[in-house]
């Protein structure tokens, strides 16, 4: 008999078996059709002694086939009731296939939901952005050492800074694009994807997000600023752990703080925050006389690191089901 | 910068230890990068046992928890003689005990351990030790191990260095801070005396600044008959602790000074310097320098330098020369104390690739009265050093205009507490600025503050609150939720898009990854200047190729079945400054049947969207596009043989989000179900076949494909299942007769489909 008309006899048997098989003949059936010695096995193996011409159409025939027996089988595995014992209860149970949301849209949902509860909307701003907004109105001169604070990737230089472009190092042109957009009082996050030019190793990623957070009142106080950060680092990593400012600069924020977390057993520094420089209201279209407010920009990596004690940056942008399905 | 903790303690006259200081700046005033201690017992410090366990696997040892001031840390401990409460010396990474062990991050019979708690062989203080050396209770918690034990070892602060605040690199505003901490008094005291000589500096030094713009101030002096050799012992021992290596007196002097006050200076050897002159100019082109680094630099004519009459002897402000520099046969000194343009300065380092002490602070900006100063000190330590040494008379002062010393600033004091959310009585603010060197005087309710030449970042009320504030502590601010006037919150359409599609695509199994946003670009994507290698230099237009031929790995092997997606920004260049930045879906099936079950996916999804996309072959895609009215929004097709996706423009489908969902009322009526096999060429599609049978007729409420396979003869043979239901009516076996008739003819007019009835 030729090979090809083998082949389909095959295929033929293995759907009359199906027909009358039960669970119990499963492996049986497995063995029969798709075991090392198969007859279909044996005859995928003449294939490659062919001739060119025929090689080609009847290695094609044979794959699909086996493809096809194979998914079958599946298929009635599938449909099968596989308990055989029905007085054995400590039989496994079948998992299902989980889903799973990568852990920093996780967080960045957590927090919206966390701040929409204290009325903060949701503010977006561009990933690739100008040298203005990423620097100027926030108050960081061109030449000046502050920038040295933020190694950048360029991505072309114009001129003068309104047309030369950058991946932004932070979040917080995002509160120039709004205070520009809108009056006070303004309350707003921006979770959004920010970018350092910096070689990466377990503690450094090129790409990481942040969460920006502004507020801008009539009577706005550090007070204020210590209240909601501290709600918000207790709701991420529980009730028992304490903040503290320590002193730092910023040149959008005056006073500006770093914040650390006291959290199993040491301090942690965690992001960096303090009173809106007026300089920026005022780049904002904001009344600097008559408002403050608050500004605040957390690493979202850095609170999920401290949180699970994940020691490697890398794995957020990695391809590892170990990592990703944990969450 | 690094900091003697024992000349500040020697120079304020605290008790705190140095573990107590560096929390109190770390509090008060800038982040403390690290404490170190020099000698034998670097790295050790004292702790405090917390916890203490058994080992689960290993009977002779313990489980510690270790308080070692920053953290505390787990350690194990094979000794017998430690309890919860005792202090004990404890070595931490990078420390070596006795016999010469370095102690490093470990795992001890499969328990974690962060360092070792010490007998006193451990420590060499003894030759041998039963058990572990508890510590008395006056040991400190996180104090260095040398400084309780009385050994004089020195620790070293190195703190951060704030970008606005160049005075952060000298001793003396550091001291000054430490003091207004702790609520000292705090006298500099330095000595600036010494008597000059009769023959006047004109008749031996000859300054000519060319680019006044770029030097603000150059002040020179000689003194002649001096003597090269080491320096004191004491300041040795400053200059070590402040990671500088001693080198010798002049050089010594001119590194200690700059530490002090925070103003660079330099000291030529004045034989040395062709024609005696000294002239501040930019560089010529192909000029070179031989830098006291023992590297030969090309200059450019942007580049500030100090040249004598022929060729430069220093880059202005970062390095000195060689050939000009102190050597031991060195005995006339020409001094330089400058002021240079901050941006020049920077400009010049960055393009030599040389930060050195002396250029980081003149970028962050210094103010040109401390020269004057700066001047006096070295040249009173000169001669004290060199009791022989004769200054000539006078001084080379070559200055632009000079700031005045103080600046006034008055702000209100309501304004303060009102921004910090405190009151802090007015005794207090001023006593705060006051030991700030920030003399204040209060009238009615305003302060009015003298602010000295070298806080130039002080420019208005928030700077003031900031000084006041952080001194005495931002713990004492209560915590206030502020109270708002209520407002719906918003969140943009794109963003609950992004958000909705997400979850859905979980519940469907699916498991979402970040990757990187860089590839290697095409004729359409925007180029990163500064790539960081040289597979990440353009910014992604498309995240197929990504996603499709991303390796997924588990427990260590390649996954060979996977769901997963990826959802983020694309850029794609336009003619405006910013690029068009979209949001992209890939969504990726890989396993038998990858098409089928990730076309299945695109659907389904967009279904729960309510929103009807339509298909169409395009030539060289194996595959079909995907468009929504007139808009192609995306394609399915298969990557690899079992490997393929599905991509979505979100943009293009948002606006079609946004209709209402139209209900439909369940039919209570059964449904009647069969199935049809047909036999067609092998060029007919399924995809349109299946179509025909959903529009043949209104009763037709669902249709899958059920079979499908290729029989021996080179046509296909496809089963589909079928079920008929009315909304308003059982159904009759009429009915279906009718329906299947219609079916069963319309495939044969279109497709030349014969119904297998066998």
């Amino acid at each position: 008999m030729a090979l090809r008309d083998i082949l389909k006899e095959i295929l033929a048997a293995a759907e009359a078996d199906l027909k009358s098989a039960t669970f119990k003949d499963l492996e049986q059936l497995k063995i029969k059709y798709l075991g090392r010695k198969s007859a279909l096995s044996l005859a995928l193996r003449q294939i490659k002694d062919l001739p060119d011409d025929e090689r080609g159409p009847l290695g094609r025939l044979g794959n699909e086939i086996k493809q096809k027996i194979s998914a079958m089988l599946e298929q009635f595995a599938a449909g099968q009731d596989h308990i055989v014992d029905d007085l054995d209860f400590t039989i496994p149970g079948i998992e299902p296939l989980m889903g799973h949301l990568h852990p920093i849209t996780q967080t960045i949902g957590d927090l919206i939901d966390f701040f929409a509860g204290l009325g903060f909307s949701v503010a977006e701003g561009p990933e690739v952005e100008t040298e203005e907004y990423n620097f100027d109105l926030l108050n960081i001169p061109p030449d000046h050492p502050a920038r040295d604070m933020w190694d950048t990737f360029w991505v072309s230089r114009g001129k003068d800074s309104a047309h030369s472009t950058l991946l932004r190092t932070h979040t917080s042109p995002v509160q120039l694009r709004y205070m520009r957009e809108s009056k006070p009082p303004i309350r707003i996050i921006a979770p959004g994807r920010t970018f350092r030019y910096e070689a990466e190793d377990a503690t450094h990623s090129s790409v990481f997000y942040q969460l920006e957070g502004l507020m801008v009142d009539k009577g706005i106080t550090l007070g204020h600023l210590k209240a909601v950060i501290d709600a918000m680092v207790k709701h991420i990593l529980g009730d028992d752990v304490k903040t503290r400012l320590r002193p730092s600069y910023f040149p959008f924020t005056e006073p500006s703080f770093e914040v650390d977390v006291w959290f199993e057993g040491r301090w942690l520094e965690l992001m960096g925050c303090g009173m809106v420089n007026p300089k920026v209201l005022e780049n904002g279209g904001i009344d600097s006389s008559v408002y403050t407010g608050f500004a605040f920009g957390m690493g979202i990596e850095r609170i999920i690191m401290a949180k699970y004690k994940i020691t490697d940056i890398r794995n957020f942008y990695g391809t590892n089901f170990d990592f990703l399905k944990q969450f | 910068m690094k900091l003697s903790y024992n000349y500040l303690k020697d120079w304020i006259g605290f008790k705190e230890t140095s573990k107590q200081l560096a929390d109190l700046i770390n509090l008060h005033i800038t982040e403390v990068e690290e404490l170190t201690t020099s000698g034998r017992f670097g790295c050790m410090v004292v702790g405090e046992i917390k916890e203490i366990s058994p080992h689960p696997n290993a009977d002779k040892l313990q489980l510690t928890k270790t308080d070692v001031g920053s953290e505390v840390l787990n350690i194990v401990c094979g000794a017998k003689n430690i309890a919860v409460g005792q202090k004990v010396p404890v070595a931490l990474p990078g420390a070596v005990v006795a016999g010469g062990l370095e102690i490093k991050p470990t795992t001890i019979r499969g328990e974690e351990s962060f360092g070792m708690l010490c007998s006193k062989r451990e420590l060499g203080l003894a030759e041998e030790a039963d058990g572990i050396y508890i510590l008395d209770d006056t040991a400190a918690v996180g104090m260095p191990l040398g400084e309780f034990l009385g050994e004089n070892e020195d620790s070293t602060i190195e703190l951060k260095v704030l970008s606005n605040r160049p005075d952060y690199l000298s001793y003396l505003t550091i001291a000054r801070e430490i003091a207004a901490v702790l609520g000292r008094d705090f006298n500099p005291e330095l000595e600036l005396d010494f008597s000059e000589g009769e023959e006047p500096v004109k008749n031996h030094l000859a300054i000519k600044v060319e680019e006044p713009q770029l030097c603000r101030r150059y002040i020179g002096r000689v003194i002649k008959n001096i003597q090269v050799k080491p320096s004191p012992t004491w300041m040795q021992k400053v200059l070590l602790a402040s990671g500088l290596r001693p080198i010798n007196n002049i050089v010594d002097i001119s590194n200690f000074v700059m530490l002090e006050l925070g103003q660079p200076v330099h000291a030529f050897d004045l034989a040395k310097l062709t024609e005696q002159q000294i002239v501040v100019r930019k560089a010529k082109a192909k000029e070179t320098i031989l830098g006291l680094d023992g590297v030969v630099r090309a200059l450019n004519e942007n580049m500030l330098v100090i040249a004598d009459s022929t060729h430069p002897v220093a880059i202005a402000g970062i390095m000195g020369g060689e050939e000009t520099g102190v050597s031991n046969q060195t005995t006339e000194l020409a001094l330089e104390v400058a002021n240079f343009d901050r941006v020049s300065i920077r400009k010049t380092a960055r393009a030599l690739g040389l930060h050195t002490d002396s250029s980081v602070r003149f970028e962050k900006g210094l103010s040109p009265l401390l020269p004057e100063i700066a001047m006096q000190r070295l040249v009173s330590l000169v001669v004290q050093d060199c009791p022989d040494a004769i200054v000539l008379a006078g001084e080379l002062d070559i200055c632009q205009e000079v700031p005045s010393s103080t600046r006034t600033l008055v702000v209100s004091m309501p304004a303060i507490n009102q921004l910090l959310g405190i009151e802090i009585e007015p005794d207090i603010m001023l006593d705060i600025l006051n030991r700030l060197d920030l003399s204040a005087t209060l009238s009615g309710s305003d302060l009015t503050v003298l602010i000295p030449h070298y806080r130039e970042d002080i420019v208005g009320m928030p700077d003031i609150a900031e000084e006041i504030i952080r001194i005495y502590g931002t713990d004492k601010v209560a915590n206030v939720m502020p109270q708002i006037t209520i407002a719906p919150v918003v969140v943009s359409p794109m963003a609950e898009l992004i958000y909705n599609i997400k979850t859905r695509l979980q519940n469907l199994g699916f498991i979402e990854v970040y990757l990187h946003p860089f590839d290697q670009g095409n004729k359409n994507s925007i180029a990163l200047e500064n790539p960081l290698n040289q597979n990440w230099t353009h910014l992604k237009t498309d995240l197929v190729i990504g996603l499709a031929e991303a390796t997924f790995m588990e427990r260590g092997e390649r996954v060979k079945a996977l769901k997963a997606f990826e959802l983020n920004t694309i850029f794609e260049s336009t003619a405006n400054v910013l690029p068009n930045q979209p949001q992209q879906l890939v969504i990726r099936v890989q396993g038998p049947d990858a098409y089928r079950h990730v076309r299945g996916a695109g659907e389904a999804l967009l279904t729960s969207l309510g929103i009807n996309v339509k298909y169409s072959e395009v030539a060289g895609l194996k595959g079909l596009r995907v468009s929504l009215g007139k808009e192609l929004i995306g394609e399915v097709a298969l990557h690899q043989a079992d490997n393929a996706y599905f991509a979505l423009s979100l943009p293009m489908i948002l606006p079609h989000t946004a209709g209402e969902y139209e209900y439909k009322e369940p039919s209570r009526f059964p449904a009647i179900k069969f199935d049809m096999t047909f036999i067609v060429s092998h060029n007919i599609k399924a995809g349109e076949m299946l179509a025909d049978i959903l529009s043949a007729d209104i009763l037709v409420d669902r249709a899958e494909l059920k079979d499908l396979y290729s029989t021996a003869d080179g046509h296909r043979k496809l089963t589909f299942h079928i079920e008929l239901r009315s909304s308003a009516k059982t159904l009759t076996k009429d009915d279906r007769d009718v329906v299947y008739g219609i079916i069963k003819n319309k495939l044969q007019e279109h497709h030349k489909a014969n119904l297998d009835e066998g």
